[in-house]
Order: structure tokens, then sequence, then C-alpha cells
């Protein structure tokens, strides 16, 4: 039986099936976690920071397009409401001391999957020391695959700012990622 | 990765943007041009590629437990009007009763008395309970003068409709206006407006 299609269940969410909304939650409710969790590295404020995504997401269904595919729709969503948690709470980069500690903490292990792993946690980290809008500038380009553009416009940046955060994230990351990479 | 570089090389934000795809026509071709004859470029190049290519590849974590019904709950509650909202409804729709009986209570017992009148060959205890209406009724519209005159008097004059009972659009009237204060009324519980989470 084919899945319906996002746009069908967004068509019957605005008409009240609030269980169709619950199925395109269930849907996305992974990679919007992983947007947040990325963005704030707490797993509990993830978690929470997602359902409001969720819920701000009903609340403007009926001004989202439905012939635009609906993830990176609201998977910016997401990450926007991020941005906003974290300068409202003024979220603070890692001292460079306890990165050291998290990044030195994997000690020697077997090749492969432990490397992987550490590698993983040490890109992680890296990205939670970058200043919130750097973070996500990158979130959004990377993981959410807008256009300078469309970062500009879901940030209410303007483009230079935006090519500024995106070449200084990458800039910090790639120094602090020279030995990983 | 240095920005003092020679002129004539990819500084790093052009470096960035042409692997983005996002530079002009223009200096991407000049990019990849020089990107194919200076190895200092190539290598900063395939460096930044690499960090790019770590970012996009970072797995996802897995979601320890299923959100959707914390959603739906907080879905439910938002969609129920707030107490203020039904507070609100339910003093209009007492307003206008009051409104409704103040304008119309010539035409009210002018019918009640007619059909009394109607009626008189009928069971007594109807006529009974017809005669006791126009009299409670009268004793009753009495006091909601008192009440709703001491009302309109702090407003503007409301004046007396007079209606006979020959008028038989009046209650065409009065239904029509009915049915706009609760149209009215009813678009407060369409959802986003008159929620439980915004201020009254």
């Amino acid at each position: 039986m084919a899945q319906t299609s996002d746009r069908d269940l967004v068509l019957r969410a605005r008409g009240g099936e609030v269980d169709a909304f619950g199925e395109i939650v269930r849907r996305y409710q992974t990679s919007v976690f992983n947007v947040c969790y990325r963005l704030l590295g707490e797993r509990r404020d993830a978690e929470d920071l997602a359902q409001e995504a969720f819920l701000r997401a009903y609340s403007r269904l009926r001004s989202y397009d439905v012939e635009r595919p609906f993830g990176p729709w609201m998977r910016t969503l997401a990450a926007r409401l991020c941005l906003n948690h974290m300068e409202r709470h003024r979220a603070d980069p890692l001292p460079l001391d306890e990165e050291s500690d998290r990044l030195a903490a994997g000690g020697e292990g077997p090749e492969g999957a432990h490397r992987a792993t550490e590698r993983s946690e040490a890109i992680r980290q890296a990205l939670l020391t970058l200043p919130p809008r750097q973070r996500a500038a990158l979130e959004l380009r990377h993981f959410g695959g807008l256009s300078y553009a469309e970062i500009a416009e879901a940030m209410a940046l303007p483009l230079t700012d935006v090519k500024s955060h995106l070449f200084r994230g990458r800039r910090s990351l790639a120094e602090r990622l020279r030995d990983v990479v | 990765m240095s920005s003092d570089l020679e002129p004539g090389h990819l500084t790093d934000e052009d470096l960035q943007s042409y692997l983005d795809a996002e530079l002009g026509e223009t200096k991407a071709g000049w990019a990849a041009a020089h990107l194919r004859t200076c190895a200092a470029c190539q290598e900063r190049a395939t460096f930044m590629q690499e960090v790019f290519q770590a970012l996009s590849g970072l797995p996802e974590v897995r979601l320890g437990r299923d959100l959707t019904p914390g959603v739906l709950d907080r879905i439910g509650s938002v969609n129920e009007p707030s107490p203020r909202w039904r507070l609100l409804v339910a003093g209009q729709a007492l307003a206008a009763v009051f409104l409704a009986a103040w304008l119309g209570r010539g035409a009210a017992l002018d019918w009640i008395s007619f059909a009394a009148a109607r009626l008189q060959a009928q069971p007594s205890w109807l006529v009974e309970i017809l005669a006791w209406s126009k009299t409670g009724g009268q004793e009753l519209w009495m006091e909601a003068q008192a009440w709703v005159g001491l009302g309109v008097q702090a407003l503007a004059r409301v004046p007396e409709v007079t209606w006979t009972r020959s008028l038989s659009a009046s209650p065409v009237v009065f239904g029509a206006l009915l049915v706009l204060w609760l149209g009215g009324n009813g678009l407060l519980f369409i959802p986003g407006i008159g929620r439980a989470g915004r201020t009254l």
C-alpha cells in the first residue's frame, strides 16, 4: 500500500485531522530532533525544541506552500527556533579546555567504529564551540541544503552576513578539525 | 588555512563560495581554471571539501522517545477556546437576548395575547398556562426593563421599536440578527482564533 504523501497529510491536517499531523510528526521527528541536537548539544533541550517546532509548524500550516517539500521547510523552522532559543539564553561556546578534555577522553580503542565515533563526536563538539549564528548558518547549509539566499531569508539576515557567518564558522571548524578530518 | 595569500590566488571566502556553487558564472570560471594550475589552492580546496564532507556525513543520533503524543496533546489544548473566550461568548449571548427582549417586548406581549385569544377554545390548562405566561411575562418584562433601562441610559439611547402583529417580518428580522450574531461568534472557535494560548 503506497504511503500517503506529505502533501496529502498536510492538507488533511489543515482540514482538522489531527491524526494526519501526528503521522507527519512520526515521519520527521528524528530529523528535526537531530537539527536541534546539533545546534543545542543537549538531548533534553533538543527534544523540547523539536516538540515546539512541530507545534509552531502546526500553527503555520495554512501559510505553508504544499507544492514545496515539507522536510526542508520543517527543518528550517526548527533551526530558526533553536537559533532564537540560543540567542535568548545567550548560549556561550564551550571553553576550549573543556573541549580538549572531551576530545581526549576517547583514549585508545579498536579501529573502525570507535574512530568513526570519536570523529563524529569531535565534529559535534567543534560545532558547539561556534557562536549561535555561525552554527545555524552551517546547519542550514550543510544539513538543510539551503542556498545562501535561502539561508539569508530563513535567518532574516543580509546575504553578506550569511557569507561571513559561513566563512568564519568553517574556518574555525577547519582549524579545530585539522587533525580529525 | 591562511588568508595571507599572494595576489592571484583564491581567497578562502571565494574558495568556499566556489565549492558551494555560489560564485557568479564569470568568477566561477576563473576559479576553476586557477584550481587546475595552482597546487596550493588545490590543496586548500581539497581540505575544505573534506571539512564539508565531514559535516554533511555526520550521522544522525537516535531519538530516545516518541514526540508524537506530547505534540498531539498540546495541539488539542491549543484548539480549545480559552475560558475567557467562553465567558465572552456567553456574555454576548445574554446581552443579545436582553437586547432582543428589550426591543421586541411590545411584539412579544402582543403575540402572547394573540395566541391566548386564538387558543381560548383549547383545553383550560393550556389557556391557564398562556394567561400565566402573559401575566408572569409582564412582570418579568417590567423587572428586566428596570435593569436594562439603566444600562441603556448609560449607553446611546435605544429607540423603542413599535412592532405590530401584522409585521410578519419581525421574527425574520430577529432571526436574521441572531444568525449573524451566532456566525460572528462562531468565528472565534475556528483554530487560531480565541485559542487558549492567546492573551485576551
